[in-house]
């Protein structure tokens, strides 16, 4: 394990740990209201009782995993003395990226234009953020596209916009 | 008796059958694509089905997929799936010497074998743990699903404390939508598609496929790898049934490691091989392509199989993320898996357990007639996977209640699913815990009334302290592994 592991370890942790806050302090009482004509109020058991349970469960795991990190930087900090740093590869991060945003595409038109017409044109853009510019390629996801849009359409019924 | 066979032979049911065995097989076979994804991919397919053909569909693919990656453990010497990562030790070296067809069917032979022998466990196991799940009360229920979390948890790998917030975030999703007992919404954020929660076809569609298609994306994957040629096989059934004691004993093991709710084929696969290597009388042939040491981990990988359904269908607690997917499939058919599913199900139950062998002995049939076929999937680049998952996706979150919404829970579970894999957090708790969310809530909540709102009655029924013990002796494993090695070493260091 690195320093630079570490540190994003305890972010991530960090991160975790905001959420159940605000979840505990916010999202709970916020989002659900508490039924008193249930039976079970009176035990103090509500629909609360059990996203409390899992929130608690996040944190307790959540600190556990933040300390355990700080120590281990601590220590690999005292072996260590300057970390070499990795280079991110911008260019990896980046294409996952696009392709995501491709994904996100794919759904904005398959509701606005249609499925038909968004196969057409995400797939070819996955494709593309790939540098892919083999023809018999893009005809194999088309014809994917097509044997997909048969049996949802016609065998499953399936009414796709 | 004959109901069920004339059910279990209708054209439809031997169909999906058989769709679901070639979909899973070439799935399988593709390198780097997983058995749970063979199944995530088809589930939108089966909400439109009626519950049988959908769950052969489902077990078809289950079983070829975790048969069609030992196709790819032995021509491009990479697992298609990590159940076949033992099968490469001797199938590639076999392929090297111009083997790759007698490997391919000792493969086929022994996953049929053990896929054979997990059936049968199933038919005589499942109703024998059923009748005595039946006993179970709300706080054992409880304590099984927390049992139930902590061993997917600790098998998943990566840190506890991570597995462990998994869990939790699943927990927490499961919430969303209405209470099951008050009737109340949660987490509705004002949207009133958050009302019937976040499905688990939405959320494992996301974490599997389209994180897969991102990983596989930074990953920056090209082409389908070196193929080595497909030559017919020379080895004779009887050949393979030579070693009908390794087949024997790795279906057993195989048996038991799949009933063992968060294990899987890969624990079994590669426990078989060392167990089979250490007994063998030349284990030196072992890893230079030893006909025995690919039917010793295939026969094991695929006698998890049925044995898997035993915890999900008699207890309801799915076993890994692959049997999530068909407690996903099943809950969207209406069907609860449980104990009472013996009882009010019983014709359902019996059809599930004879479509189970039928598809192994389909699988034998096409791997034996299409084995070619198959093998010619391993050239398909990722460049044109990638594309075509998007596709199934997109149609997949779409189908499942035909909204445009549950795309975008799709793609943002499968973001989520991305980074998390990135920074080293297990998916299979968040799925697991997701789908034994509601049941775990029903009888924490039921449990807690009973004793008027106190926790001692998960501590006063032995049954439920047992399996809360065991949880919580599972989770502290590797903190009591460290001490006792600690404790080791500072014991040496004293007598040095």
């Amino acid at each position: 394990m690195t320093q630079k592991k570490c540190v994003q370890e305890a972010a991530c942790a960090s991160a975790f740990l905001a959420f159940c806050l605000f979840m505990a302090f916010y999202g709970i009482p916020r989002e659900i209201t508490l039924n008193t004509l249930w039976g079970g109020s009176s035990t103090g058991v509500t629909s609360r009782t059990f996203p409390y349970f899992a929130i608690a469960i996040m944190m307790i795991a959540s600190l556990v995993q933040l300390f355990c990190s700080i120590f281990r930087y601590i220590e690999l900090r005292k072996i260590q003395e300057k970390e070499i740093k990795d280079k991110i590869e911008w260019a990896k991060e980046f294409r996952s990226l696009l392709v995501f945003a491709c994904c996100v595409l794919y759904m904005i038109l398959f509701e606005t234009v249609g499925y038909l017409i968004a196969t057409l044109i995400a797939p070819a853009l996955v494709l593309l953020v790939l540098r892919d510019l083999n023809w018999k390629h893009y005809l194999s996801v088309y014809i994917v596209g097509g044997l997909m849009y048969l049996i949802f359409q016609y065998l499953l019924k399936i009414n796709l916009p | 008796m004959l109901e069920i066979l004339l059910e279990i032979i209708a054209p439809g049911n031997l169909l999906m059958m058989n769709l679901g065995m070639a979909a899973g097989i070439i799935i399988g076979a593709l390198p780097g694509l997983s058995v749970i994804l063979a199944i995530t991919v088809l589930l939108p397919f089966t909400f439109g089905m009626s519950s049988l053909p959908g769950m052969f569909l489902l077990l078809g693919a289950y079983c070829g997929a975790t048969y069609g990656g030992s196709i790819t453990a032995i021509l491009i010497n990479t697992p298609g799936t990590p159940n076949a990562a033992a099968t490469v030790l001797d199938g590639y070296p076999m392929a090297q010497q111009g083997r790759a067809g007698d490997a391919l069917k000792a493969a086929l032979v022994g996953s049929t074998f053990g896929g054979m022998v997990s059936c049968l466990a199933l038919i005589f196991l499942a109703p024998l743990l059923a009748q005595f799940a039946l006993k179970f009360g709300p706080a054992e229920y409880f304590s099984l699903c927390i049992f139930g979390l902590s061993v997917v948890i600790s098998i998943s790998g990566g840190s506890i404390a991570k597995g462990v917030v998994m869990a939790g975030l699943g927990l927490l999703l499961s919430t969303v939508g209405i209470d099951p007992l008050e009737g109340i919404s949660r987490f509705r954020f004002g949207r009133s598609e958050l009302l019937g929660g976040i499905t688990t076809a939405a959320l494992l569609l996301g974490v599997f496929a389209v994180g897969e298609i991102l990983m596989k994306s930074y990953a920056g994957e090209k082409g389908s790898g070196k193929i080595l040629e497909y030559q017919k096989a020379t080895v004779k059934i009887r050949d393979i049934f030579r070693y009908w004691k390794t087949m024997l004993h790795s279906s057993f093991l195989g048996v038991f490691i799949g009933a063992v709710p968060g294990t899987g084929g890969a624990i079994a696969a590669f426990l078989s091989y060392n167990i089979t290597r250490s007994r063998s009388k030349r284990p030196e042939e072992f890893g230079n392509g030893c006909l025995e040491g690919v039917v010793a981990p295939e026969t094991a990988n695929n006698a998890v199989t049925g044995a898997t359904l035993i915890p999900l269908l008699t207890l309801g607690v799915p076993g890994d993320a692959g049997m999530a997917v068909m407690f996903g499939a099943l809950t969207m058919q209406g069907i609860t898996p449980g104990p009472a599913l013996f009882t009010d199900d019983k014709f359902w139950v019996c059809c599930i357990m004879g479509g189970l062998i039928l598809i192994n002995l389909f699988m034998l049939l096409q791997g034996s007639f299409f084995l070619r076929l198959f093998t010619n999937v391993t050239r398909v680049p990722v460049e044109v996977l990638i594309p075509c998952i998007m596709i199934f996706c997109t149609l997949g979150g779409f189908s499942v209640r035909n909204m445009v919404f549950d795309i975008a829970v799709v793609l943002i579970c499968g973001f989520f699913g991305y980074w998390m894999k990135r920074f080293g957090y297990p998916l299979s708790p968040l799925v697991i815990s997701l789908v034994l969310g509601s049941l775990t809530e029903t009888n924490l909540r039921r449990a807690m009334v009973l004793s008027k709102g106190s926790i001692s009655i998960f501590f006063a029924k032995p049954l439920s302290l047992t399996f809360l013990i065991i949880a919580v002796l599972i989770l502290c494993m590797p903190l009591i592994k460290r001490a006792l090695s600690a404790g080791k070493s500072s014991n040496r260091r004293g007598v040095i």
